[in-house]
């Protein structure tokens, strides 16, 4: 059996499920950073980038022994669809900027993962294809986290007005994501992260 | 046996210490944001050529010098760092734009000339009514664009923008004094520790 790794590719993954699960997929239709994008006509859709390459900081005193600590900071942009008039694509972009906002701070059940506040479920994606069928992309709904990552710090959600067209208009979330990873020489307790089933749901 | 004693833990040192040991830190984390941001924050480079056909109406640099920084004042309790700015492109600047259609607007002096140095067109669907001028030159409806692309201006009826990546210099600068706020601290404190021990 290959166990997980805590791979930055399951991260990115798990972060995108996540903001799916709770923006609503479908009609959301939620995408990697680096995805072709789709056309303005598109709408719902939301992509999320990894914003800077991941990095490595010391491990909290609590992590198990030679673990490392890791941090990603993620940019979600939103594009909600347009309403008749200006007004009406306001609303719309306030209700995403308040399901953006109300995820980070109750979060969402994935899969078998509970929803936790400020923690984002991580799954194994190993298995599951990047492109190809729709359905042969999801994550199976019987799956189970093999850690959990941590947003330790406030996040910020914006919404933008298209300054070419009022009834148009983006809403952005940024936060940065933490979590427990193996460390360069294997970590001493760290592989029980990656046992099938077993976590625990972390409190905030 | 044993002694308990509840109080305020205040109450057993000075404060002014530890108020200013807080404030450094917030003002070391801040200057870290300001100058992360900035860093971050692209700069379009105009060569004199392109500059002369009056491609850019901005000076390079203009929102990477916009960026400004404010602390809380001591009228609360709650220490806070904002790192700011009034430019107006700068959400543009930030966040992706999708994929779009951009067309010339009527009254709109600067984007709506034509090559030719005829009067500045407007729009068919304009409520202004058209000058003599205007209609002398048939230009009603017939608005362009106008832009400056590898050295040429470019007039053009509409342009099918592919959108544009975001910066994100906000969010890799906040990401940044996260990972780095732990070093800043420490060294921050051991000075502050070293002027205490001197004093």
């Amino acid at each position: 059996m290959t166990l997980p790794t805590n791979s930055i590719q399951d991260i990115h993954r798990s972060v995108r499920e996540w903001i799916a699960q709770g923006l609503g997929a479908p009609p959301w239709r939620v995408r990697l950073g680096d995805e072709i994008p789709l056309s303005d006509k598109e709408r719902p859709v939301a992509y999320v980038e990894l914003t800077a390459p991941a990095r490595t900081l010391d491990a909290r005193a609590t992590a198990p022994q030679g673990a490392i600590e890791r941090l990603a900071p993620f940019t979600v942009s939103a594009y909600p669809v347009m309403g008749a008039e200006p007004r009406l694509s306001r609303m719309e972009a306030d209700v995403i900027a308040d399901v953006l906002g109300k995820l980070l701070d109750s979060g969402v059940a994935v899969a078998k993962a509970p929803a936790s506040p400020a923690h984002i479920p991580i799954f194994d994606w190993q298995a599951i294809p990047l492109v190809g069928d729709a359905a042969e992309r999801k994550l199976p709904p019987t799956a189970e986290p093999y850690t959990w990552a941590r947003i330790p710090l406030g996040s910020s959600v914006q919404t933008i007005k298209d300054p070419m067209d009022p009834k148009r208009y983006t809403v952005g979330l940024v936060f940065t994501v933490r979590w427990s990873a193996p460390g360069a020489e294997g970590a001493i307790g760290g592989e029980s992260l990656g046992v099938a089933g077993a976590y625990e749901v972390p409190t905030p | 046996m044993g002694y308990v004693e509840e109080g305020d833990i205040a109450e057993m040192f000075r404060e002014e210490p530890v108020d200013e040991l807080c404030d450094r830190l917030l003002r070391r984390g801040g200057d870290f944001l300001l100058e992360r941001v900035r860093y971050y924050t692209p700069v379009q480079h105009v060569d004199d050529a392109v500059e002369g056909l009056g491609g850019s109406t901005r000076a390079p640099g203009t929102l990477q010098r916009s960026w400004k920084i404010r602390f809380s004042d001591d009228s609360t309790d709650v220490l806070t760092l904002e790192v700011w700015t009034d430019d107006p492109i700068a959400e543009y600047v930030e966040w992706d734009t999708r994929p779009h259609e951009i067309r010339p607007k009527a009254d709109r002096g600067e984007a709506s000339i034509v090559a030719s140095g005829k009067p500045r067109a407007i729009r068919a669907d304009s409520t202004r009514p058209p000058s003599q001028a205007e209609l002398a030159h048939d230009v009603v409806g017939k608005a362009a664009l106008r832009f400056v692309e590898d050295g040429h201006v470019v007039y053009a009826r509409v342009v099918h923008h592919p959108g544009t990546r975001g910066a994100h210099m906000m969010a890799k600068a906040v990401a940044d004094l996260e990972a780095e706020f732990p070093k800043i601290a420490d060294e921050e404190m051991q000075r502050w520790a070293d002027e205490e021990n001197s004093r």
